[in-house]
C-alpha cells in the first residue's frame, strides 16, 4: 500500500490522467447536482405567493440582488409550542388567505398534511426569525435599483414548493411599477 | 547566500561541484543566484487570478438580456475547456503551463456556481457555494502538488470558514484544507509559508471549536479555555521545532527554524498582552469550562514538548520547562480562585525579563542576530510598557525597575566569568 502511494506522484502519468479526469468529472457533477436542485422546484413544485419587504446589498460574488423579507420571515411565538434555538431546522406550516400564503404553525418535524416550507431559525428574540432560500433575487444593479423602489409601493413573490418543504423563487410581482 | 557561492566559484575559490555541496546544506542551489523563473510565475499567477476576479464581476453584472440557459451552458464549457487544456498540457509534461490553466479552471468553476446560484435566486445559506468551490479544488492539491492551486483552495477555505461565522455557522470541516496544505509543505519541503499558514489555521480552528462549545453548540462565546488551550498547541508546536530542527535534511532543519521563531513571537506577543494586570484581573473574573482540565492541558502538552526538545539540550528544554510551569500555575491558581492579579502580572514581567535575557544569549551562542536583537527589543519594550503603565503605584514601579536591574547586571557578570573561564582555559 505504502509502495502504491508513493508512485502516486505528478511524475505518474497514469495518476494525472485518472486524478484530473476524476476531479474534473467531481466538478461538473457539482455544476449539474447544484442546476438540478435549483430547477427542480420550478419543474416540479406548487406555486405559491408570498408578501414581500425589499432592500438591495451586493453580494461578494453573486453581483447584486434586492434582499425580500417575507411576512412569514418572522414567526410569533404564538404560533408554535416548541422551542428553537439559532440554526435549527423549522418547517412552516402555511395556509391561503385572500390570494396570499400566510404563516399558521412552526414545528421542528415535518407537518404530515397541508402546504408547508421548510426554514432555518435565524434569531429567536423577540419573535422567531426564519430564512427560507428564497431572500435574494439577482438582477442586473439598475434593474435591482428600480425594483427596490417599485416593491415599496407593495410587492409580492411567486414562490415554487416541493413536497418536502424546498422553496425556490420563481419571480417578483410589483402593485406599481415594473420589478 | 546562493549569490555568495556563485561568486566564490567565479573567482575559482571552490570548484561547482563544492558550491553545490555547500549549497545543499542549506537547501539551496546554485541557480537559485540567477532564477528570475520565479518572479515570472508569481506575475503570471497574479494575471490569472486578475483575470478570474474579472471573469466574476463580469458575471456578478447579470446578463439577463441573455437566456439563462445559455449563460449557464457557456460557462460550464469554458470551465470544461480550461479544465481539459490544464489536463492535456500536464499530460504531455508541460507543467508550469498546465498548472496555469488548472488555476484559471478552479477560478472558472467557482464562477460557475456562483452564476447558477445567481441565474435560480439560491439564498440558502450563501457559504455552501464557496464551500463546494473548495472542495471542487481540494482533489487537486494531491494530484498536482502545486503551491499556488494548495494557496487558492486554502484562501477559498478560509473566505467560507469566515463567512459561516459571520451568520454563526461553525465551519466543521476546516481542518480537512489546512491538514492538506501542511502535507504539501511536508512532502515538497519548499514552503514555509505553506506549512505555517496551515497550522495557523488549525489554531483558529481549534479556538473556533472552544467558542462554539462555550456558546453551547450554537453560537461562538469567547471563553478563557481558549488561552491556555492555545498554550498548550504552542508548547507542543515548540517541541516539534526543536525535533525538526535536528533533522538530517537542511530544508525540515529550516522549517523547524521559522516555525520555532513564529513561536516565539507569539509568545512574546501573549506575554506583552499578560504583563498588564487588567488581563489578569479580566481572567480572574472568569470560570473554566473544562474546569482543572484546562490547565492540565498546559503540563501535558509542556511534558510532550520537554521530551521532543530535551536532546537539543538545556538551550531548548530550559525554556519549553519554565513557561509551562509559570502558565501552569498561573491558570491554575487562576482556577483555584483568590488571585492576586498584581504578582501575576509581576512575574509576567519577570518571564519577558527572562526571555529577552535568553534570546541574547541564544543570540550571542548561536551568532544569529535576529535573537540577540528580539532580545534586546523584549527588554527594551518591557522597560517601555512599564514605565507608561505602573504596575502598583510610584514605589512598585520603582523596585521592579530596580529588580529587573540587578537580575541583568547578575546575568551581565555571570556572562563576562563564563567567558574569562574559557579563555583560561584555552589559554
Amino acid at each position: 500500500m505504502r509502495e502504491i502511494f508513493k508512485t502516486w506522484t505528478p511524475a505518474n502519468k497514469r495518476f494525472l490522467a485518472i486524478g484530473l479526469a476524476i476531479t474534473i468529472s467531481a466538478q461538473m457533477m457539482v455544476l449539474v447536482t447544484e442546476y438540478l436542485s435549483s430547477v427542480w422546484p420550478l419543474w416540479f413544485g406548487n406555486p405559491i405567493t408570498l408578501e414581500t419587504k425589499p432592500v438591495d446589498p451586493r453580494s461578494l460574488f453573486r453581483g447584486n440582488y434586492v434582499l425580500l423579507n417575507y411576512t412569514i420571515s418572522d414567526i410569533s411565538k404564538n404560533l408554535t409550542h416548541e422551542d428553537f434555538k439559532p440554526g435549527e431546522v423549522g418547517y412552516v406550516t402555511l395556509k391561503e388567505e385572500d390570494g396570499l400564503f400566510v404563516a399558521t404553525a412552526l414545528q421542528h418535524e415535518k407537518p404530515e398534511t397541508g402546504i408547508y416550507i421548510r426554514g432555518r431559525v435565524k434569531k429567536v428574540k423577540p419573535d422567531y426569525r426564519l430564512k427560507y432560500g428564497i431572500e435574494a433575487y439577482f438582477m442586473p444593479k439598475e434593474k435591482a435599483l428600480q425594483t427596490e423602489r417599485s416593491v415599496r409601493g407593495g410587492a409580492q413573490a411567486e414562490i415554487f414548493l416541493l413536497s418536502n418543504g424546498k422553496a425556490a423563487l420563481s419571480k417578483l410581482i410589483c402593485a406599481k411599477g415594473d420589478c | 547566500m546562493a549569490r555568495e557561492v556563485s561568486d566564490w566559484v567565479r573567482e575559482g575559490l571552490i570548484e561547482p561541484a563544492q558550491g553545490e555541496a555547500i549549497l545543499a546544506q542549506y537547501g539551496a542551489k546554485m541557480e537559485d543566484a540567477t532564477d528570475s523563473s520565479l518572479g515570472y510565475f508569481m506575475l503570471t499567477a497574479l494575471a490569472i487570478l486578475f483575470v478570474g476576479l474579472a471573469l466574476i464581476l463580469i458575471v456578478s453584472h447579470n446578463w439577463d438580456e441573455i437566456p439563462r440557459l445559455t449563460r449557464m451552458l457557456g460557462l460550464v464549457f469554458i470551465t470544461l475547456a480550461v479544465n481539459l487544456q490544464g489536463m492535456r498540457l500536464m499530460l504531455t509534461g508541460s507543467d508550469k503551463a498546465g498548472i496555469f490553466w488548472l488555476f484559471f479552471g478552479s477560478i472558472c468553476y467557482g464562477t460557475t456556481i456562483m452564476l447558477i446560484a445567481q441565474i435560480y435566486h439560491i439564498g440558502e445559506h450563501f457559504p455552501d457555494g464557496i464551500l463546494y468551490w473548495s472542495l471542487g479544488v481540494l482533489p487537486l492539491i494531491f494530484i498536482t502538488r502545486s503551491r499556488l492551486i494548495t494557496f487558492l483552495c486554502l484562501g477559498l477555505a478560509t473566505i467560507w470558514a469566515l463567512v459561516e461565522i459571520e451568520i454563526e455557522f461553525f465551519p466543521s470541516i476546516y481542518p480537512l484544507f489546512m491538514i492538506a496544505g501542511i502535507w504539501l509543505a511536508w512532502v515538497r519541503k519548499d514552503s514555509v509559508l505553506l506549512l505555517l499558514s496551515g497550522l495557523a489555521g488549525l489554531i483558529f480552528w481549534v479556538n473556533l471549536l472552544l467558542a462554539w462549545i462555550g456558546g453551547e453548540w450554537y453560537t461562538f462565546e469567547a471563553i478563557i479555555d481558549q488561552i491556555p488551550g492555545t498554550i498548550a498547541i504552542g508548547l507542543f508546536l515548540t517541541g516539534c521545532s526543536w525535533l525538526l530542527m535536528r533533522h538530517a535534511d537542511s530544508q525540515l532543519k529550516r522549517y523547524g527554524q521559522i516555525l520555532h521563531l513564529w513561536l516565539i513571537r507569539g509568545g512574546l506577543l501573549l506575554l506583552f498582552v499578560l504583563s498588564f494586570s487588567d488581563v489578569w484581573q479580566e481572567f480572574s473574573k472568569e470560570e473554566y469550562l473544562f474546569g482543572l482540565f484546562t490547565p492540565l492541558v498546559i503540563v501535558v502538552s509542556g511534558i510532550a514538548a520537554f521530551f521532543l526538545s530535551k536532546p537539543s539540550g538545556s538551550n531548548a528544554y530550559g525554556p519549553v520547562l519554565l513557561n509551562t510551569l509559570f502558565f501552569f500555575l498561573s491558570f491554575l491558581w487562576i482556577d483555584l480562585g483568590n488571585v492576586n492579579e498584581m504578582w501575576l502580572a509581576i512575574i509576567t514581567n519577570l518571564m519577558l525579563l527572562f526571555t529577552g535575557l535568553w534570546l541574547i544569549h541564544r543570540g550571542i551562542e548561536d551568532s544569529t542576530t535576529q535573537f540577540f536583537y528580539t532580545g534586546v527589543g523584549v527588554l527594551l519594550i518591557t522597560a517601555l510598557l512599564r514605565y507608561f503603565d505602573l504596575i502598583g503605584d510610584y514605589i512598585g514601579g520603582a523596585i521592579l525597575f530596580i529588580v529587573a536591574a540587578l537580575i541583568l547586571f547578575g546575568a551581565a557578570r555571570y556572562w563576562q566569568s563564563q567567558k574569562l573561564k574559557k579563555e583560561r582555559a584555552n589559554a
